[in-house]
């Protein structure tokens, strides 16, 4: 979709759509933030001023600040689980999706 | 026109080069047919065996053949080209040599070659020099020093991180030494620097820590795609009474012998000195005693024979055993429950061979029948000596049960091969020649044995010395020398054939007696358990094929391949270690078996000539920037190419056909 074909008040619709995610379980939608950040970054920063700017800024800024919190939480814990699953033992397997063949 | 013609031609040429020529793949690699692999194991707490790494796609390392100590320290120090597979002979195959590459980094797999034209080493054994070391009645602790199998390696109680492998086809073992010598040897130092003769091998395993983890990932439920990844060792024992059970009281002479050997390769276990001579001298002396008994009724004593199962990883099928009569499990035998009070007394044929004999005794001193034994085989008496076999169960359920083990060795194996890929026909000196003249040493002596025991045991059984007729027992030394050849030389031999269903397709190889996984059944012990059955046998005459099955006996091929339909009183019961059915058995307990062996997928080696180092990179190089271009050229806005027709107002794929630069 072409952000410069429609209409601001759209615009805004879209920025919280994907900054709230709808559904009451927006905090598990990383994925969704670090997209609205992105892709509404030039709306917000760049683009001369219009009405639904500041509100747009807003969600860009919360969305972006939500999604590096979360890969940085992602981030340790992928870490965390990689280097220890071995020493967890059992632990690790129960909560594992693939176990890997071969290695403790 | 002219030129789509060509092109037409030209695909024509490319497509039938295609479809006729030799793969790539093929002038490539030499594929290795018949090597033996060595796998992974577990028990309770540890890993053993060999598996690379953590490569499911093989591991690859330049060949250098190492014929003494000075290689090995080239390899050490001054070797250059990356990775390495070792190329060992028997007499480099040791403890040493082997923990020495292990310590190393470089070496990516060892291929163990047979030399035929090299004599056979001086011993090779790759199991504890104390077998079963951690179970049964007398474990071998640091202040009882026995060292039962002195030229032990414990080579199997290692666990090797690269691959091992086997061969003993002279037409590889050229092939890999010409190929050395060819492009590696020469100029060793700057060998980095040319293409090098490799070996890849795969031999990938899945299991990993010990048995309770690779168990309980196997049985991990949650997974939507489940893998498997390893099995309990295990198979079935063979049972067969000389009497039915009595429903209430019994008192039986459990005689009984191991059935199964190891060895650090797949497939090849043949066992002989250590498992085949007491399986045999068992198989003989039921068949001799059922020929003397043939009319006579039991009273009070009953004789069972018994060919235990696994007994070389933590003595599986006689704990199984064991557990079964305890727990009032066990009713193989026409479906009385047998116990273990029942048992009189145990009678086991361990590793025999000509010579001096020598009876490993437990609280025998008041037994009759022991003592006639003694007597019968001049066997020399070692009280209180248990040897790492199947009695060390029976005794440790009840230290004063009376147990003897006939065998061929004092407080050390004679055995130079126990468990090793050795331990063969050549190591007992079986000429299958002289055993067709009958006038074979090992034959003689274990048919004198089974005679022997057989007679002293229908003696104690019937209260009456067995009239003795001399071609009786001369058969048996036939039987003996037949079933020698079955086990040693190739398992297509007379007596399998005649216990097998007629035309029953039998492999021209030595079985292994390795014991498996529980969940396939066992060539060995099948086979064995028919020939069990043809030997003790009860012909019913007069029966069809149809009519034999309708009845539910067995239709055998017999000796003159005619047909034979007989009964037999021969049964299985189920050889896995009670570990495995106890629930919550923890099996870190080291109370009873906790083998399993991993699960695998392909085992394969292939030999192909490695690019040099430098090479490999100008490949690499090339091939990045081939695809970087390709990339580059691909996308269209940079260099301002505009494809295809405006689709729901969007700009088409690049790929669709009508780009034209603008």
């Amino acid at each position: 979709m072409d952000l410069s074909k429609i209409p601001n008040d759209k615009k805004l619709y879209l920025c919280k759509w994907y900054f709230r995610g709808k559904i009451p379980g927006f905090v598990f939608l990383p994925f969704l933030w670090a997209v609205n950040a992105i892709w509404f970054a030039k709306e917000a920063f760049i683009e001369p001023h219009y009405e639904e700017q500041k509100q747009i800024k807003r969600y860009v800024i919360f969305s972006a600040i939500g999604a590096s919190i979360w890969s940085f939480a992602l981030l340790a814990w992928i870490i965390t689980f990689q280097t220890q699953r071995a020493a967890w033992g059992e632990f690790a397997d129960s909560i594992s999706y693939i176990i890997p063949t071969g290695i403790p | 026109m002219a030129k789509c013609l060509h092109y037409g031609y030209l695909l024509i040429f490319f497509v039938i080069n295609l479809v006729a020529a030799e793969r790539i793949k093929d002038m490539i690699y030499m594929n290795f047919e018949g090597v033996a692999a060595c796998f992974r194991r577990h028990n309770g707490t540890h890993q053993f065996g060999c598996s690379y790494k953590a490569s499911r796609s093989g591991s690859v390392g330049v060949i250098h053949l190492v014929e003494d100590e000075d290689d090995i320290r080239w390899l050490e120090h001054n070797a250059t080209a990356g990775d390495y597979t070792v190329v060992l002979t028997f007499s480099m195959f040791t403890r040493d040599i082997l923990l020495q590459l292990k310590n190393m980094n470089n070496i990516n797999g060892v291929l163990l070659a047979k030399n035929s034209s090299q004599p056979l080493p001086e011993f090779y054994s790759p199991e504890d020099t104390c077998p079963n070391r951690y179970s049964g009645y007398k474990q071998c602790n640091d202040d009882v020093l026995v060292d039962w199998n002195p030229h032990g390696s414990s080579l199997l109680m290692e666990d090797w991180p690269f691959p091992m492998f086997y061969t003993e086809n002279q037409t590889l073992v050229e092939a890999v030494r010409s190929c050395f010598l060819k492009h590696n040897a020469h100029d060793i130092e700057n060998q980095q620097h040319r293409p090098l003769c490799a070996l890849e091998m795969k031999s990938f395993m899945f299991a990993a820590i010990n048995s309770e983890s690779c168990i309980k990932r196997s049985d991990f439920k949650l997974n939507f795609n489940p893998t498997q990844f390893c099995d309990p060792l295990g198979d079935r024992n063979i049972y067969w009474p000389l009497a039915p059970i009595n429903q209430d009281k019994n008192s039986v002479i459990l005689v009984t012998a191991r059935l199964d050997a190891s060895s650090l390769f797949d497939g090849i276990s043949p066992g002989a000195g250590n498992v085949v001579t007491g399986l045999v001298t068992l198989l003989a002396t039921a068949y001799y005693l059922n020929t003397l008994a043939k009319d006579a009724v039991v009273n009070k004593t009953n004789v069972v024979f018994c060919l235990l199962n696994g007994e070389a990883f933590d003595y599986i099928g006689s704990s199984r055993f064991i557990y079964d009569l305890k727990e009032g499990n066990f009713n193989a035998l026409g479906g009385v429950n047998l116990k273990f009070d029942d048992i009189k007394s145990v009678i086991e044929f361990g590793q025999l061979t000509e010579g001096e004999l020598f009876l490993h005794s437990n609280n025998a001193q008041n037994d009759e029948v022991i003592k006639k034994i003694q007597v019968a085989l001049n066997a020399k008496i070692l009280e209180g000596s248990v040897p790492p076999t199947s009695v060390q169960s029976f005794l440790e359920e009840r230290p004063n049960l009376t147990a003897v083990v006939i065998s061929d060795h004092g407080q050390q194996f004679k055995n130079k091969y126990y468990n090793g890929i050795l331990d063969d026909a050549e190591s007992l000196n079986f000429n299958k020649y002289s055993a067709i003249l009958m006038s074979d040493g090992l034959a003689t002596a274990l048919a004198k044995i089974a005679t022997s025991v057989a007679e002293i045991l229908y003696e104690d059984v019937f209260g009456a010395r067995p009239f003795v007729d001399y071609d009786s027992s001369h058969l048996v030394e036939f039987y003996v020398s037949e079933m020698l050849k079955c086990y040693l030389e190739t398992a297509k031999c007379t007596l399998f054939q005649a216990a097998s269903s007629p035309n029953a397709k039998l492999a021209n190889q030595v079985l292994s007696l390795y014991v498996g996984v529980h969940r396939v059944p066992n060539t060995a012990t099948t086979l064995t358990g028919q020939l069990l059955a043809f030997l003790t046998r009860e012909e019913v005459s007069n029966m069809t094929e149809a009519m034999c099955y309708e009845n539910h006996l067995i239709w055998m091929a017999g000796i003159n391949n005619t047909g034979l339909c007989i009964n037999s009183t021969v049964n299985y019961s189920t050889a896995m270690s009670p570990a495995f059915i106890i629930d919550g058995y923890d099996m870190k307990s080291g109370m009873y078996s906790t083998w399993t062996e991993s699960i695998w997928q392909t085992l394969s080696v292939r030999m192909f000539l490695k690019p040099s180092a430098a090479t490999e990179r100008l490949t690499m190089i090339l091939g990045s920037s081939v695809a970087g271009v390709s990339f580059i050229l691909k996308n269209d806005k940079l260099l301002g190419i505009r494809c295809g027709p405006h689709i729901n107002g969007t700009v088409g794929s690049s790929r669709g056909r009508g780009c034209s630069s603008n």
